[in-house]
């Protein structure tokens, strides 16, 4: 699979899930055989586990470059982890693209009650001090 | 398949506001984009599309007057002010994953004077009050989605954010979204279908 792959995913879920991060994330997954399930908070516990073939990845740069690559790339952050904590998460597909700041990397993402982003850097999805624990993690998937 | 979202969508629109705090929209100008508020500039920084600005950066929003200037920061991404230049406040709409934050904010030093997060992406702003839809979040289709009550959020005289729980518009403005009326959080199954059922308050 080719990083242009996820983003036309991305472009072909997007209008049914963006206004719902933990469904947007899961519609992409679903599309290569990849399970998610729960809300935003369980979606960041599943790719933090290796035993559910995620990879976690150091940063924002890392997961650039993994996104350019062709693996599917998650990021998330549980709504304990925000600051102050908040009981909701957040979750973002990462694809192939610009990084902001040198460490935000692009990614698609539904809101909800509201209505997500298409190929923004992360940096317009958490405010600064939350950005900057996001989980990310990857896995390889194969063609569709 | 169940109805995953119910909330009203679309971006942030404020009401127009005949006293208190109004609206005031950014707009682009040799000195970047920025808010005028009296004898206050309020500079919120870069667009997120500038032919079609939804949020602005704000990291630091700057406060410029003729004395000088100030700096708020640990904002999210902007998506809204409101200014009261009466009263040198501005209440200040961002966006951090999936809350809506409010914040009031001095005009004269930046000082933030309350915030308050809402798990909401509709709002509006009425004089000095606040008032956010209800809203959920859904996980699998056989588990009762997690749901937040509307809120109406008075702001006080110091800029004080104060939820008021007990307004008689909460449970209603909630079951008119949700098809169930309740307040603060609660399960629900099916929230804003015919089939929604509150499950259990939560506290």
């Amino acid at each position: 699979m080719s990083a242009a792959d996820i983003i036309h995913i991305c472009e072909n879920v997007w209008e049914a899930n963006k206004s719902d991060c933990n469904a947007f994330a899961k519609a992409v997954a679903s599309h290569y055989g990849v399970t998610l399930t729960g809300r935003a908070n369980d979606i960041v516990d599943q790719i933090s586990s290796p035993a559910n073939g995620w990879v976690k990845l150091s940063n924002g740069v890392a997961a650039q470059q993994k996104a350019a690559e062709g693996a599917l790339v998650i990021g998330g952050l549980k709504g304990s982890a925000m600051t102050p904590p908040e009981e909701h998460g957040h979750v973002v597909v990462v694809v192939d693209g610009d990084l902001a700041h040198g460490a935000y990397p692009t990614a698609y993402w539904g809101k909800l009650n509201s209505v997500g982003a298409k190929r923004k850097t992360i940096n317009w999805a958490w405010k600064a001090g939350d950005r900057d624990n996001v989980t990310y993690a990857w896995r390889r998937v194969e063609t569709a | 398949m169940r109805a995953r979202v119910w909330a009203c969508l679309g971006v942030l629109v404020p009401s127009v506001a005949a006293a208190g705090f109004e609206p005031a929209t950014p707009r682009p100008g040799a000195a970047g984009w920025t808010v005028e508020a009296g004898d206050h500039l309020l500079d919120v920084g870069v667009p997120d599309d500038p032919a079609h600005p939804r949020l602005w950066e704000a990291e630091p929003l700057v406060i410029r007057h003729t004395g000088g200037s100030c700096h708020v920061g640990g904002l999210g991404p902007l998506a809204a002010v409101h200014v009261d230049v009466s009263g040198g406040r501005a209440l200040v709409t961002s966006v951090s994953g999936s809350y809506t934050l409010l914040a009031t904010v001095r005009l004269a030093d930046c000082m933030v004077l309350d915030r308050l997060p809402a798990f909401t992406g509709t709002l509006q702003v009425q004089d000095d009050e606040v008032v956010t839809a209800a809203a959920c979040e859904c996980g699998d289709d056989h588990a009762p989605c997690v749901c937040h009550a509307a809120q109406v959020v008075s702001v006080t005289p110091e800029g004080r954010l104060l939820d008021r729980p007990d307004d008689p518009r909460v449970e209603r403005l909630t079951r008119e979204t949700l098809g169930v009326g309740f307040t603060g959080r609660a399960l629900v199954d099916s929230p804003g279908t015919p089939r929604a059922r509150l499950v259990a308050p939560l506290h």
